[in-house]
């Protein structure tokens, strides 16, 4: 008996974190998934039928998916270059960097987005600047469309990307490319046979931060296109929180969609980077 | 060898300009008196002095840092307890945890914002509470972070032997975990706890869904006043951005320290 009460009162320390993790992940996603299937009560797949059937879920899910893979792409391409860069530099000029890169890694959200109306918006100081002094290609930049907002998505890739990519370079040796070029391989051809292929898992999983970070960015595509362009992540919060009718089931399908095609990513890269860790070991 | 310098060079400055483009506009936007020609019309204060005295403002600031720092310190403390009881006497369900506590890297905030008030809006329970669901979202939103940060400084101090050789100079393990493991790890801690209280600072979207019209964050009144005075909103813009930029610069400031302190 005595013993009981020791191991149940050291268990008690766990309790508060199993409180935590139950009730507010494992209770609330269970509820999504069956919610996802019912309608006013009843078992059905119409939510989902729904997803399919009309445009506009489909729309959604295919600008969310547009624009996130193409910024995750653009902003991986500069963040290598970047990254890349900043390991070769050294002293006052890396910490200057890096500081700049931490700071705007927290510049996101609500007040990036205001930043960049100031700058690029209707009434933006770059629109009127260019329209005074007859600068063509900024004086009708419309921020208010995919295009226009897709700056932003970059903006919020490259510091995070750059910083989660600075320590894969150190896994390429100095010794290697010195080898490489004493047999003659030059700095591209050692870049696509060996740098990249080692640094492939950082990659891979920079890509994944990336991702993810990009399918949910909410703050931004509300403030600036929520009339005009439908996205996922806005479409999924009007259905619980919006101004016209609620539905709260066909919002949890549609939050379903979403963590699928999160898994999915998720899925393929790790296929990647098997295939890459693979390689490796031989 | 020259040539790629000078791309070096070039890309750098690019990229840097990029970044510090809507910061830079911002921050003159917000002394200008009016800027519609190619140069601003003059320097003010009159902006910071309008949304430095605005009430509602100041008082977003202080319900985002209560909101913020509250799910901060019930998460540190729940996994603190729960590591104990997994590293002393149940090894075994370190995996267990370690799942759950990384599950919400993939569930993003959305989802697990949605789906929790699915669960709980309109029930009579204690959770259907905006600011009580509000908490504790946050607290599983931060739950990765928290959890990596004390995992790893627990193993870096090597828990297990200090609580067994305090155990044979006759403490309690419980007694030697508060008292010397938890100060030994704190300066860590702090670190993983600072950034994610950045995080939280800065959300916009899980408050929205949640309590977007009866807990107004500094976020949530910018996206109120969105449309009003844009010079004044550019003030709360670089208001906000120097509060984060101290966190940053603390958290950065205590992780140099810590691998000046390791080199030497």
């Amino acid at each position: 008996m005595k013993n009981w009460k020791k191991t149940g009162g050291r268990m008690a320390f766990l309790l508060p974190l199993a409180f935590i993790i139950v009730l507010f992940e494992c209770v609330p996603l269970v509820s999504m998934i069956i919610n996802s299937f019912l309608d006013g009560g009843q078992f059905t797949l119409d939510n989902f039928k729904q997803i399919i059937e009309k445009p506009i879920y489909m729309v959604a899910i295919k600008n969310s998916l547009w624009i996130t893979i193409l910024s995750t792409i653009v902003g991986l391409v500069i963040d290598f270059f970047l990254a890349m860069a900043l390991s070769r530099e050294t002293g006052k000029k890396k910490t200057w960097y890096l500081s700049l890169l931490n700071l705007t890694s927290t510049f996101s959200g609500v007040p990036l987005t205001i930043a960049f109306i100031t700058v690029l918006g209707t009434a933006g100081v770059f629109v009127l600047i260019s329209q005074k002094i007859g600068f063509t290609p900024l004086s009708s930049y419309n921020l208010y469309s995919m295009r226009g907002m897709f700056i932003i998505y970059v903006y919020f890739q490259i510091p995070m990307g750059t910083l989660l990519l600075l320590p894969t370079f150190e896994k390429v040796k100095k010794e290697w490319k010195e080898a490489a070029r004493l047999m003659n391989a030059g700095s591209i051809r050692f870049w696509l046979q060996i740098g990249i292929p080692v640094m492939m898992p950082g990659i891979l999983g920079t890509f994944n931060m990336l991702f993810s970070n990009a399918i949910a960015t909410y703050a931004t595509p509300y403030l600036l296109v929520n009339n005009s362009i439908s996205l996922l992540p806005v479409k999924i919060v009007d259905m619980f929180v919006g101004d016209v009718r609620q539905r709260p089931g066909l919002g949890s399908s549609l939050s379903i969609v979403l963590l699928v095609i999160v898994l999915v990513e998720i899925g393929l890269t790790n296929l990647c980077k098997k295939h890459f860790e693979k390689g490796m070991t031989k | 060898m020259k040539k790629y310098s000078v791309l070096r060079w070039i890309l750098e400055v690019c990229i840097a300009a990029f970044l510090l483009l809507p910061l830079i506009v911002t921050f003159i936007y917000s002394f200008a008196e009016r800027w519609v020609t190619v140069l601003p019309n003059g320097f003010t204060l009159k902006y910071y002095i309008k949304t430095l005295t605005n009430s509602q403002f100041l008082m977003g600031i202080l319900r985002g840092i209560l909101i913020s720092a509250a799910p901060v310190i019930i998460t540190n403390i729940s996994v603190l307890f729960a590591l104990y009881v997994v590293i002393v006497y149940l090894p075994g369900m370190e995996k267990i945890v370690q799942i759950f506590c990384l599950i919400p890297t993939t569930i993003n905030g959305i989802i697990l914002a949605t789906s929790v008030l699915g669960t709980y809006a309109g029930t009579n329970t204690i959770f259907a509470n905006r600011i009580i669901m509000l908490m504790f979202i946050y607290s599983v939103f931060i739950m990765p972070v928290t959890y990596q940060g004390i995992r790893n400084s627990l193993y870096a101090v090597n828990t297990h032997a200090i609580l067994e050789a305090a155990e044979m100079l006759g403490y309690r393990k419980i007694h030697s975990y508060i008292t010397i493991v938890i100060p030994a790890i704190l300066p860590g801690l702090s670190t993983s706890a600072l950034m994610s209280f950045a995080g939280l600072f800065g959300d916009f979207a899980i408050i929205k869904i949640i309590a977007s019209s009866q807990y107004e964050t500094a976020q949530s009144y910018l996206y109120r006043n969105r449309a009003t005075d844009t010079q004044a909103l550019s003030a709360a813009v670089v208001i906000l951005l120097i509060l984060t930029g101290i966190i940053n610069y603390v958290v950065n400031k205590s992780q140099n320290e810590k691998k000046g302190s390791m080199e030497r």
